[in-house]
């Protein structure tokens, strides 16, 4: 079931709220939110039931053992099962098709035939069995005592709100706030939680949807991968990206983080204005906090973190990178997406090139630093978007743009004489558009959706806060006109082709 | 103020403001009704599916027409059934509307469509669903909405569009202002015109369409592209699925027929199911003997029903412009063809003309 649906919105949402409230203070409200975030889930197909309550009974049971246990050798035992049936599991459902294909299009002109083995990826199957993982081990850690109550154990692997696309909460988070009797939201509580709900879906529907729009088009510039795309365009394709899954991502989180206030749960943030990050570690911190954390956690920091010199340090940085890049999906894109900001991280590491700026331009100097290291994750952006066959034409078209302003540029300087610069820069402008005009009208509807993400995330920055934090805070008629103003943009511009959230595949 | 109230005055403000300016729009303005809906995208630079802007505007024009016969099928209908030369075969006073569009409208989708106009016009006798054995009932044209039709990622069937906008308990929620979606999509996305691209807008299918379906009640004629068709033996597609219902597989033809036959009688119309002609021959296999089989068995278990035609009916290659239509200089011929059976079906049932009560 789809957040950025009616059915969600007016049927299933008031339904398990009005069910929660009126089970709150007996013992079967958790098996109600269990059953409804069951329920929820299982809209896609039934299978993928499977899968989850294996992770899921499997760790429960795991942990108990753990903790019952203090031969170290059998606790570790018990470790290595639920981390190697976890990744097992995710690897079979992510990882299987996608060798198989590879492998049986490689064999092929040796004339070794391989069928290829399909298999369906339940959607949040790396976000659980990520979550499912952390219980254990940090049972294990001895950081966390396990839950004796299946149905709250289970309620905590199944919220509904973060199961299909997170925030990834460790148990520590997240049990203990579902394993009480939690008292009812406050008005405010509950008008926020709306705020959230009402932003989140105008970052999804309108905003996420429409630049999804954009990259859909100039991938249709090239439909045999081949076909090469006008100057720039791919220039377009990289932001479009960037703010496409930036939004869609962050809506996601946001619409859940409101969904389970209005349970009384609070859920982390998972995205604090990240394209103002001036360099790679800041951008990790403000970007999928929940999952750069949990690989922090439980990779970088077991791996030795920088406690073991400056070339172990650099080395555990690209590992955790790698395995984050194929977290995120069976391709090889996803492992140079991986890999390449590993590498950002490394560079970085060894040439602060963020402090250099800041230090030797100040001000313009962060800005200057914002303006590249975005460009950076652009270039990121195009191996996790373009498949293998666009990405040659989508770095051609960026690295023609240049030619086509120098040509505009030169028409501008052709033409001016002395004081008269309006006739000139005219001709530039004509110039530019005779070339390129598939830019400029691309452009010109990235520019229209970009203000409001570009506004909204500054105003975040500047509170060191996200953009509904600061609405929160607002007066209160100011925020019933933006109330309106949400309203009707989701009204006027929302994408009415339906569209899942992008991390449901992940 | 209650302070578990004071909370929430910026939504009792929001949801005044708004409940102000939709009123005033309304009171001023008279939206369409048929305007105030998500059917089509307006998306910046995109191109809307001319199918679904044919079914938007006929839906448009002929939501309240009152005909006597409605007709809603895939693209053989649309372009074969022209209403006026059906009606020449007609009592006085009886009209014909045809609503046909496409195969990715799908079979739930030419039903949502039937519903739609029998809710609509009380004054619907009979409910025709016009199709060519070529784009018989599929899984992806009757459950699955979005889905890709014959594997090709450019056609969507979007049938269920049909329902959430002209059916569905949402349209509640479809405001007076949402009737002006075009024009403030517009002025955000080509305010002063150096932008404007509406590709629907040139499209050549598009601008023939508009300039005619009006008159023709509907119809528009062919205009393919002429590859050549030939007589080949029929392949008619009969998948099936395991019906829980019943425990036992039931082909998609089968539970199509079954649930148009029981929509159609709830608003006490008749349904007329009309196969067009084919180029085809029968043959012995390729799912045509299951198909005649499954029809013959929907006759007699629904005797209410009337199908005229055959599943196959051969007629020469030449007339055919692709498998699934008819070259539109023998549309008169195709439309003679079902004008006698219709005169023939409402001359068995009395019917002498237009309906003059209310169901």
């Amino acid at each position: 079931m789809q957040f950025n649906s009616f059915v969600f919105i007016f049927a299933f949402l008031p339904g398990a709220l009005a069910g929660y409230l009126l089970l709150r203070k007996t013992r079967f409200a958790n098996a109600f939110m269990l059953a409804v975030s069951i329920y929820f889930y299982a809209q896609g197909a039934l299978w993928y039931l499977a899968p989850l309550f294996f992770t899921a009974l499997l760790d429960f049971f795991i942990g108990q053992k753990i903790e019952a246990s203090t031969d170290r050798r059998y606790r570790r035992s018990l470790l290595v099962v639920s981390v190697v049936a976890n990744l097992g599991l995710l690897s079979v459902f992510k990882y299987t098709t996608w060798l198989t294909v590879d492998m049986s299009r490689a064999l092929a002109p040796f004339g070794i035939a391989m069928s290829p083995i399909l298999i369906g990826l339940p959607p949040a199957i790396s976000f659980y069995t990520f979550q499912s993982m952390s219980y254990t081990i940090d049972i294990y850690r001895g950081e966390f005592k396990p839950y004796r109550n299946i149905i709250d154990y289970m309620s905590f692997v199944c919220f509904f709100p973060h199961l299909v696309a997170g925030p990834i909460m460790r148990a520590r988070d997240l049990l203990p706030q579902l394993a009480v009797r939690r008292p009812l939201p406050s008005a405010e509580t509950v008008s926020n939680a709306l705020l959230l709900i009402l932003f989140g879906l105008f970052q999804k529907t309108v905003l996420a949807d429409n630049f999804g729009l954009q990259v859909e088009s100039i991938q249709r510039m090239m439909p045999g991968g081949g076909a090469e795309l006008p100057a720039g365009m791919g220039l377009l394709f990289a932001y479009a990206f960037a703010f496409q899954i930036y939004c869609d991502f962050a809506a996601y989180t946001t619409i859940a983080r409101g969904v389970a206030r209005l349970f009384g749960v609070e859920l982390m943030r998972n995205f604090l204005t990240p394209y103002f990050s001036t360099n790679p570690s800041e951008f990790w911190q403000r970007w999928h906090i929940s999952l750069s954390t949990w690989l922090r956690d439980y990779l970088y920091i077991p791996l030795g973190g920088n406690q073991h010199g400056k070339l172990g340090t650099l080395r555990n940085l690209m590992l955790t990178m790698f395995l984050g890049g194929l977290w995120h999906g069976a391709g090889v894109f996803f492992i140079f997406w991986g890999l390449f900001h590993g590498l950002l991280l490394v560079i970085y590491r060894l040439v602060p090139i963020d402090a250099f700026l800041i230090s030797r331009f100040g001000r313009t100097g962060r800005m200057l630093s914002t303006v590249l290291f975005f460009h950076l994750v652009c270039l990121g952006w195009i191996f996790f978007r373009a498949t293998p066959e666009q990405f040659m034409p989508i770095m051609r078209s960026i690295a023609a743009l240049p030619a086509v302003c120098l040509t505009a540029l030169g028409a501008v300087l052709a033409n001016w004489h002395g004081l008269a610069f309006v006739p000139a820069l005219k001709s530039g402008i004509i110039q530019f558009l005779d070339v390129d005009r598939h830019f400029i009208t691309h452009g010109w509807g990235f520019v229209l959706y970009a203000v409001p993400v570009w506004i909204t995330d500054y105003v975040g920055y500047r509170a060191k806060a996200e953009f509904p934090d600061v609405l929160a805070r607002l007066p209160w008629l100011a925020r019933a006109v933006l109330v309106v103003v949400l309203i009707y943009g989701l009204q006027f511009f929302a994408r009415r082709e339906a569209n899942e959230f992008i991390y449901f595949a992940f | 103020m209650s302070s578990s109230i004071l909370p929430f005055r910026s939504w009792i403000a929001a949801v005044l403001i708004l409940l102000v300016t939709e009123s005033a729009v309304y009171s001023i303005t008279h939206p369409n009704t048929y305007d105030r809906n998500n059917f089509l995208q307006f998306a910046f630079a995109h191109e809307e599916t001319p199918q679904r802007a044919f079914i938007y505007d006929k839906i448009k024009a002929f939501a309240d027409s009152h005909p006597t016969i409605v007709q809603s099928g895939d693209s053989s209908g649309f372009y074969g059934i022209e209403p006026s030369v059906v009606m020449r075969h007609l009592p006085p006073g009886v009209t014909y509307v045809n609503m046909s569009c496409c195969a990715n409208l799908g079979y739930n989708g030419y039903y949502n469509i039937l519903e739609f106009m029998l809710q609509h016009n009380p004054s619907i006798r009979y409910a025709v669903l016009h199709i060519t054995p070529y784009t018989m009932p599929l899984r992806e044209l009757w459950e699955s909405d979005g889905a890709a039709l014959w594997g090709t990622p450019d056609i969507k069937v979007f049938g269920d569009a049909v329902y959430q906008e002209y059916l569905g308990m949402w349209r509640i929620f479809h405001s007076p202002s949402l009737a002006y979606r075009e024009q403030v999509t517009d002025l955000f996305y080509y305010q002063r015109n150096p932008f404007k691209d509406r590709p629907l807008m040139t499209n050549p299918d598009y601008l023939a369409f508009a300039q005619m379906f009006q008159r023709t009640l509907g119809w528009m004629p062919e205009d393919d592209v002429r590859n050549g068709v030939y007589a080949v033996e029929c392949q008619v597609a009969m998948p099936n699925f395991f019906d829980i219902w019943t425990m036992r597989y039931k082909t998609y033809l089968q539970q199509i027929l079954e649930a148009y036959a029981a929509m159609v009688r709830r608003y006490h119309a008749k349904l007329v199911v009309v196969f067009q002609p084919v180029a085809c021959v029968v043959g012995t296999g390729a799912g045509t003997a299951e198909a005649r089989a499954v029809i013959e068995q929907f006759k007699r278990d629904n005797p209410d029903v009337d199908i005229p035609f055959p599943l196959v009916s051969t007629w020469p290659a030449e007339m055919f412009s692709v498998p699934a239509h008819i070259r539109h200089e023998y549309t008169d011929r195709i439309g003679d063809r079902l004008g006698h059976a219709m005169a023939a079906i409402m001359a068995r049932d009395g019917v002498a003309g237009p309906a003059t009560a209310s169901r």
